[in-house]
């Protein structure tokens, strides 16, 4: 039976790659993701090595919480000369690093990064040598007044060592003279990062860090024993202040690093999931013409005396090794992925430069079990039905394949969808509490749902093909054509059905992603409308923010008469960590209105804050009552309550005023948006060009007005529209090659009937024409079912997201709409090479064949 | 859509009132393969088929009845020599008006498989007029189907029909159009003896009724006896003629040339 099955391979060979491309894609789409996560995992590992060599023991502050910032409380610098005493320590060196400068370049630009931060540090000492991460390349280390840079972006910046330039600082402008350039490690492996140095005293004063410093990095001297060393260290320090060893830092830092790599190399996984569940479709469907075509073929062998055992592994084994085959082709594509979805990522204006993309025994053995796995799960059901051929199938005309299978599919499909569509609700709804949880209920439930309702399609695709076909009937040169690939479409309802059921994945994700995407807008434009009354926004697209002064000169201008300065952080109350805004609390009111149910923004200033009514009801606190907050640094500060809001789609549910906001207790202390209204009696053109004039000093800084506000928002959302639609595309061009194989196939299978066709006169564009607009309608039919299943998925997903994010629910329509008219100029393209095929047949032959 | 060159390609399709022959061939060689393995499938044909008369084409296995059959009807090309349909070489024409002339002047009968299993019986009539967007005469549509006994059935899918239905349906697409000419390949190999007659008997009306222009390949003499002539090949030539023949004399000749 093997040499059965091999030879099986060989004669129906195209068929057989073609149908193994659907597997390539998928498994190079695997292969990619994780060679990525991989080589970002190998670059931050070696950046954190690189950071952290020499380093026998770190002191840190202590946080009191998880703030998310992975910044430490800072610790005095006078810490520094009392570890450096102790027996044992070699030296001590303080450590500061600050994302908040932007030294402006050579060309009066300040620099800039897409993704990865801009990162400043202070210089080591030349005692502190052995500690340092960094090698001098050219010129020297920075003294006071000067800064230094790493060689690459020394070059981009075009700095000239002696030259002196500005660098935006949390205070304002500062100038520095250039001192030098530097390697970070041997090799400057940044991972596109910029590394600026500057003196310590410089660097703590332009950050808010004044005498304070964040760790201390200390190398031993090897005459006391590492653990007792630790200990002695840890005597001489304060309480918030605690000590530990060099490896557990390292290994902190690689974890955290880690974490991040992990969620953005799930979500590639997840769209190649996506991706491998429609090649899965695919090969099911062509496992199943396929067999369809060899019944005859079958029978023969069963009335030859093979076994229906022995069909259905040999059926399988064909699987397998079509599976072994498309994974090792999609293994060595998987390279080519990954550089290209890197290429395709810094265009989008995400970085990650300087990846080492290293194959690894896992992901060899990872390709082919999933290649396989997935090959052979999805011939599973076709090898069944071979095998259940009769061997009189044979002498009878007409023996259908997978005949008398109707009602169990109905039931199957109905069952599956049902238990789907559940399980879905429930993800949706809440009912587990865990990430992992919600995400085992959606995905099955997602899957239920896709297989349910392809096997319940072939009940209803006649009809609806018909319906989607009726417009062909009034161009007037599509008429028979027309009606041919429509008559087609409703054939062989299971072939239809399941060639649409894969591309109805990928646009049911398409649609659900559109959906909420509309919804977030119109949520946003209608808060933007009625909760927001400022005139003006700045922003930015840096973590950095843009220091304290530029809300200050806003404040100080009279033609505003409101404006706050927005920051974003955590405080822990009630042992709770919360998200908390700083704000200016008194000019608040006038700017937002967040629909305040107890007291009065008006009253906010130094020592209060303003919550929304769920933690109010939580804490059964009111208007006038205290609350006391913690802060990382481990101060607590107490602050009267003076409103309760009930509307917390702008503030969150927690809004403290900047008085109480420093950069020790949040670990920074940069303003990251600012809101501004405009006095009465200034008008517009004088207020705009006061923002213009003041602005000008940041160059980070984005003045928008409302309606620009709007735009820029709507904007952001569309890119990562974009980006999700972009990841979506390999699943769509999988669910089209599998439309191009079926029509292959199904020409294949209509030789005889084309034949005719010509013979009776026909044009070859006739025949063209038929096949591409059968390829056209099946399109359609998948994608209105999954743009129907992306809204009601979408509908969903926005009930389910909590209030503060969503409240308006909108659909896309127009947009949906051009997805339907692109699908059908999709499948008029796939299907460009079966219908070449099926025009080129020779009438003679195509009228002979049997 | 019409050549210029052929005015027979007339889009009404009604060249069965022209003059001369509906179609002829003349020294038609149709060789496969070279030197030892060379085939002469048609080795120097010259045969004429008058308007309004049936023709029935015979000969043993590999006589080249097809191929005559195929090359006359532009479904196939002649390695030297020529075959008109009325007045229209088809040597001189590209695949598109090779097209279009079994599209208005060419009706076919095929043994099987003669219909389009998506389209309704009336659809499957209409098939090569809608396919040319030509305006159907539905006056001598009806009338055609109501000669073949098929008004009943002209929404039925061919599925839904008998073989012997089937063919009937195909005569009458082959009528529909009123080519030149029809061909018919071994048109009731397919059914049972009575059916077949049937069929027969509805052909012979057709020319008689009609002057309708009839080539039909068989190796049934009882079939061949509804034809007004049956000409006999072998190996690629003609090697035999009869007018008006009965099934006795069609037998007696195969019989002589079997020897």
């Amino acid at each position: 039976m093997l040499r059965y099955t091999l030879r099986s391979i060989v004669g129906y060979r195209i068929r057989f790659v073609l149908t193994s491309l659907a597997v390539v894609v998928g498994v190079a789409f695997v292969v990619g993701s994780l060679l990525i996560s991989g080589g970002l995992r190998a670059t931050f590992e070696d950046i954190v090595a690189t950071a952290n060599q020499g380093v026998d023991a770190e002191v840190r502050g202590t946080a009191e919480f998880d703030d998310g910032t992975g910044l430490t409380p800072p610790i005095g610098d006078d810490l520094v000369d009392a570890v450096a005493a102790v027996d044992g320590v070699a030296v001590a060196s303080p450590s500061l690093t600050v994302f908040s400068l932007v030294p402006i370049d050579a060309d009066g630009e300040p620099i800039t990064s897409a993704g990865p931060p801009i990162i400043s540090v202070n210089a080591t000492t030349d005692e502190a040598d052995s500690l340092s991460d960094t090698v001098t390349v050219e010129g020297s280390r920075p003294g006071p007044g000067q800064f230094a840079a790493d060689v690459d972006s020394a070059q981009d910046a075009g700095f000239v060592i002696g030259d002196t330039y500005d660098v935006i600082t949390d205070q304002g402008r500062r100038s520095f003279e250039f001192s030098g350039t530097f390697t970070f490690g041997e090799d400057n492996a940044l991972a596109g990062a910029k590394l600026f140095a500057f003196d310590l005293a410089d660097l703590q004063s332009v950050s808010g860090y004044e005498g304070a410093i964040q760790t201390i990095r200390v190398a031993a001297d090897g005459s006391v024993d590492p653990t007792e060393l630790l200990a002695a260290i840890g005597a001489v320090l304060p309480d918030g202040v605690e000590v530990v060893s060099g490896e557990q830092a390292t290994a902190e830092d690689v974890a955290e690093f880690g974490e991040i790599i992990d969620i953005f190399g799930n979500i590639l996984l997840g769209f190649a999931g996506v991706a491998l569940f429609v090649a899965a479709f695919l090969i099911n469907n062509v496992f199943n013409i396929i067999l369809g075509q060899r019944v005859r073929e079958m029978a023969l062998l069963r009335s030859l005396g093979a076994s229906a055992r022995q069909i259905r592994i040999s059926v399988l084994g064909e699987s397998v090794l079509m599976g072994i085959m498309a994974s090792a082709i999609g293994l060595g594509l998987g390279v080519v992925f990954a550089v290209a979805l890197v290429a395709l990522f810094d265009a989008l204006g995400f970085s990650l430069p300087g990846l080492d993309i290293a194959m690894s025994p896992v992901i060899v053995v990872t390709a082919f079990v999933i290649g396989v796995g997935v090959t052979a799960l999805s011939a599973i059901s076709p090898s069944r039905r071979a095998s259940r051929i009769p061997p009189v199938a044979g002498l009878q005309q007409g023996h259908r394949f997978g005949q008398g299978e109707g009602r169990r599919r109905l039931v199957i499909g109905g069952v599956l969808g049902g238990v789907g569509a559940i399980s879905l609700a429930a993800g949706l709804l809440g009912a587990a509490d865990s990430t992992s949880g919600t995400l085992g209920l959606l995905v099955p439930g997602a899957m239920g749902v896709f297989i349910g309702v392809t096997l319940l399609s072939p009940s209803f695709v006649g009809p609806v093909a018909n319906l989607i076909g009726a417009p062909l009937r009034h161009i007037p040169w599509l008429r028979v054509a027309g009606q041919l690939a429509r008559e087609n479409a409703a054939r062989n309802t299971e072939r239809t059905a399941a060639a649409a059921g894969a591309l109805m994945i990928g646009l049911a994700l398409v649609g659900m992603a559109a959906v909420t995407a509309e919804s977030l807008k119109a949520t946003f434009t209608q808060n933007l409308t009625t909760a927001v009354q400022a005139d003006y926004f700045v922003s930015t697209d840096s973590f950095q923010g843009f220091g304290t002064g530029l809300a200050q000169e806003l404040r100080d201008a009279e033609e505003f008469d409101r404006v706050s300065a927005f920051r974003f952080g955590r405080a822990q109350v009630n042992e709770a960590g919360r998200d908390v805004l700083g704000v200016d609390l008194a000019d608040l009111d006038g700017l937002i209105d967040p629909d305040v149910t107890q007291g009065s923004l008006a009253d906010g200033g130094p020592g209060t804050v303003a919550l929304h009514t769920d933690p109010a009801r939580d804490l059964g606190v009111g208007v006038g009552d205290t609350l006391t907050l913690t802060y990382a640094n481990g101060d607590s500060e107490t602050l009267e309550v003076i409103a309760v809001y009930d509307d917390s789609s702008i503030l969150g549910n927690w809004v403290i005023d900047l008085s109480s906001w420093t950069g020790s207790r949040f670990g920074s202390a940069a303003d990251l948006f600012i809101a501004a209204r405009v006095a009465d009696g200034v008008d517009v053109a004088t207020a705009s060009a006061v923002l213009d004039r003041v602005s000008e000093e940041y160059p980070q800084a984005r003045v928008e007005n409302q309606q620009e506000f709007r735009q820029s928002q709507e904007d952001q959302l569309n890119s990562l529209l974009a980006i999700i639609n972009g990841m979506l595309v390999f699943a769509i061009l999988i669910a089209l090659l599998g439309i191009a194989i079926t029509l292959a196939l199904s020409v294949f299978e209509r030789t005889r009937e084309i034949g005719l066709l010509r013979a009776v006169g026909a044009l070859r564009v006739q025949v063209r024409r038929m096949v591409r607009w059968e390829a056209a309608i099946i399109s359609v039919f998948g994608a209105l079912l999954g743009l129907t299943l992306g809204v009601i998925f979408g509908l969903g997903v926005v009930t389910a997201l909590p209030e503060a994010v969503v409240t308006t629910v909108a659909v896309p329509w127009l947009t949906l709409a051009s997805y339907v008219v692109l699908a059908a100029l999709l499948g008029l393209a796939a299907a460009a090479w079966p219908a070449w095929r099926a025009g080129r047949m020779n009438v003679l032959d195509a009228i002979s064949h049997l | 859509m019409t050549p210029s060159t052929s005015p027979s390609l007339d889009a009404s399709g009604n060249g069965s009132t022209g003059t001369g022959p509906a179609a002829r061939s003349v020294d038609a060689h149709k060789h496969y393969g070279s030197g030892d393995t060379e085939v002469r499938a048609l080795d120097g044909v010259t045969v004429t088929f008058d308007r309004g008369e049936f023709t029935a084409v015979m000969g043993p296995s590999g006589s080249g009845k097809s191929t005559l059959m195929h090359c006359m009807a532009g479904l196939d090309d002649l390695t030297s020599g020529q075959v008109f349909i009325g007045e229209t070489e088809l040597g001189s024409l590209n695949e598109r008006h090779l097209t279009l002339l079994r599209r208005h002047e060419v009706g076919f009968v095929f043994q099987a498989y003669n219909l389009v299993p998506t389209l309704t019986a009336e659809e499957n009539i209409t098939l090569p007029q809608r396919l040319g967007r030509i305006p159907v005469d539905q006056a001598w549509v009806d009338e055609v189907v109501t000669a073949v006994g098929l008004t009943d059935r002209l929404s039925h899918r061919p599925n839904e029909l008998s073989g012997g239905q089937q063919q009937r349906v195909a005569v009458a697409r082959a009528l529909a159009g009123r080519p030149e000419i029809i061909f018919a390949d071994e048109p009731t190999g397919n059914l049972d003896s009575r059916t077949g007659a049937e069929i027969l008997q509805f052909m012979r009306d057709v020319v008689d009724r009609y002057g309708q222009t009839i080539v039909m390949v068989t190796h049934d003499p009882n079939a061949a006896a509804y034809a007004d002539r049956v000409i006999f090949l072998a190996d690629g030539r003609i090697v035999q003629e009869l007018a008006d023949p009965t099934a006795d004399q069609v037998l007696d000749t195969m019989k002589q040339l079997g020897d």
